[in-house]
């Protein structure tokens, strides 16, 4: 409050022109609504119930120069609510105007996120559970349903987004940090064109109780398959290729690109 | 909702210092690694002893871990840019040295071949990268030679309780894949005079990590000739494929 205030005082004192820029995050349609099975190689099509994201760190700036806004509070929000398509606020404030072009966040575990719109239940979950994300929902092919919920810990610092939004004097933009879900069922760590696919997670549900599970995840072997490939990242079962996912889901304004960079 | 991966991000880095915080440009000659290659056990309690092993690569790039520092940020225009870290282990770092072109890494014929002049920037190195390609005829390749149209090419011995191997492996990658993080730990200085030598390590000697885990020579010769051919399609490739792109299996030492 205190550095918005400083700014406040130094863009009346200097004349310079300003407005309001609105930073929200969205999971778009396919969190929100679900993946079609138009989306997957494989025919499946998976509904997310919740997609709790412990998101803070939020930083924006013109390129080149320090952040006009800065949320460094982490807050966990459900991206899984219906949203009629704006996604949830999570910070606003007076920037200089001109183009927003150089946003950063983190989403990552944090012991003292706020709930953002979340059930005291939902907020332990992601802080007491050192959790980045929790994605809980069911994937459906023909007549066969498979669950999962799955926590993840890994954080990732999403910098330098290139956002377009263009903040004019007095006038108000948004910056929108996607999320891009169907990234989870990748096949592909690096690939370009990577294809989305459900067939070998369902296939782990070696118990065959409908769900898969983390310990189910971990025992699939991707060495021998032709696709999945993890490029130098060593990884060679399915539940850290799903959690190495979980670092590219960020995006800026729809489909802008960030560097995306995994923090131990 | 699909992203562009494997990209680079040009390192916009601080302008204004004084040239007195310039780094330094230095070229070093890079060379294949002319060790012997290690005789090694893969997690199947073969033991593999290789008599080819050459891999079509493109563009050597070298890295200094993170961001340069404001001490050091002045820097000529060369300077590359930043490999994308792996998210999930911490390979990345900034690119301020490269050697371009088109090679074939032979680590049994061809070690000591000299590759090429590298322009480095000063600094603690960290890390080499480079990318995998298809070898070509361009390559000065014949028609029959077995790399010709695949990436890598091994082949040699696998020996387990008696029994003698001999195999051939043929391995394609998509032309592109980056190969990041292989070891490379060197200070380099302005008056730096090392030869970089790029080694090809088939055992990770910290993991005990073989180029060849998962692949279980017996599988493979269902006739019993105790010869196998290792083809892209086949479930061994498969294994291959993966370990051949792990930066464990690389790096770069100063002969």
């Amino acid at each position: 409050m205190l550095r918005r205030g400083l700014l406040c005082v130094l863009l009346a004192a200097c004349s310079v022109d300003a407005g309001e820029v609105e930073v929200r995050i969205y999971g778009e349609e396919f969190i929100e609504e679900g993946i079609p099975a138009s989306v997957f190689a494989d025919g499946w099509s998976v509904k997310f119930d919740s997609f709790l994201i412990s998101v803070g760190a939020v930083t924006v700036a013109q390129a080149g120069d320090s952040p006009g806004l800065a949320a460094p509070g982490f807050q966990v929000l459900e991206l899984a609510r219906p949203s009629l398509g704006l996604g949830q606020q999570i910070a606003s404030g007076r920037v200089l105007a001109g183009r927003q072009d150089d946003v950063g966040f983190v989403v990552g575990p944090d012991a003292a996120a706020v709930a953002s719109e979340v059930s005291a239940q939902e907020l332990a979950r992601m802080t007491d559970g050192g959790l980045a994300l929790y994605v809980a929902g069911s994937a459906t092919k023909g007549g066969v349903t498979k669950r999962f919920a799955w926590g993840f810990p890994t954080r990732t610092r999403y910098s330098e987004c290139e956002s377009v939004a263009e903040v004019a004097a007095d006038r108000e933009a948004t910056v929108q940090l996607t999320i891009h879900g169907d990234h989870l069922f990748y096949d592909d760590l690096y690939s370009e064109t990577p294809a989305v696919r459900f067939e070998l997670v369902a296939q782990a549900d070696v118990d065959g109780d409908g769900e898969v599970t983390q310990a189910e995840l971990l025992a699939v072997d991707l060495r021998p398959l032709p696709n999945y490939q993890v490029g130098s990242t060593g990884i060679v079962d399915l539940w850290h290729f799903i959690a190495h996912q979980t670092g590219t889901l960020g995006h800026i304004d729809g489909e802008g690109h960030c560097r995306n960079t995994a923090e131990e | 909702m699909m992203m562009h991966r494997g990209m680079f991000v040009v390192v916009m880095l601080g302008l204004g210092c004084a040239p007195s915080q310039e780094a330094q440009r230095v070229q070093l000659e890079v060379e294949v690694d002319d060790a012997t290659l290690v005789i090694g056990d893969n997690d199947l309690g073969w033991s593999i002893e290789l008599g080819a092993a050459r891999l079509a690569v493109a563009d050597l790039q070298f890295t200094i871990l993170g961001e340069m520092h404001e001490a050091s940020a002045w820097l000529p225009s060369w300077v590359i840019g930043r490999a994308w870290a792996h998210p999930g282990h911490l390979a990345g770092g900034d690119v301020t040295g490269e050697l371009t072109g088109a090679f074939v890494l032979d680590w049994v014929a061809g070690g000591g071949q000299r590759l090429g002049s590298a322009e480095m920037l000063t600094g603690t190195y960290h890390g080499l990268n480079f990318g995998f390609r298809v070898a070509a005829a361009s390559d000065g390749l014949t028609g029959e030679d077995p790399l010709l149209g695949h990436t890598a090419y091994f082949a040699g011995t696998a020996r387990k309780d008696g029994r003698e191997v001999v195999f051939t492996a043929q391995v394609d990658i998509d032309a592109g894949t980056q190969m990041v993080g292989a070891a490379f730990d060197l200070e380099i200085d302005r008056s730096e005079q090392a030869l970089l030598a790029i080694q090809f390590v088939p055992v990770d000697p910290i993991e005990g990590l073989s180029l060849f885990d998962g692949v279980d020579f017996a599988a493979l010769d269902p006739d019993g000739d105790d010869v196998v051919a290792i083809v892209p399609g086949d479930e061994a490739h498969n294994f291959l494929r993966r370990t051949v792109q792990s930066h464990v299996h690389y790096g770069v030492v100063d002969r």
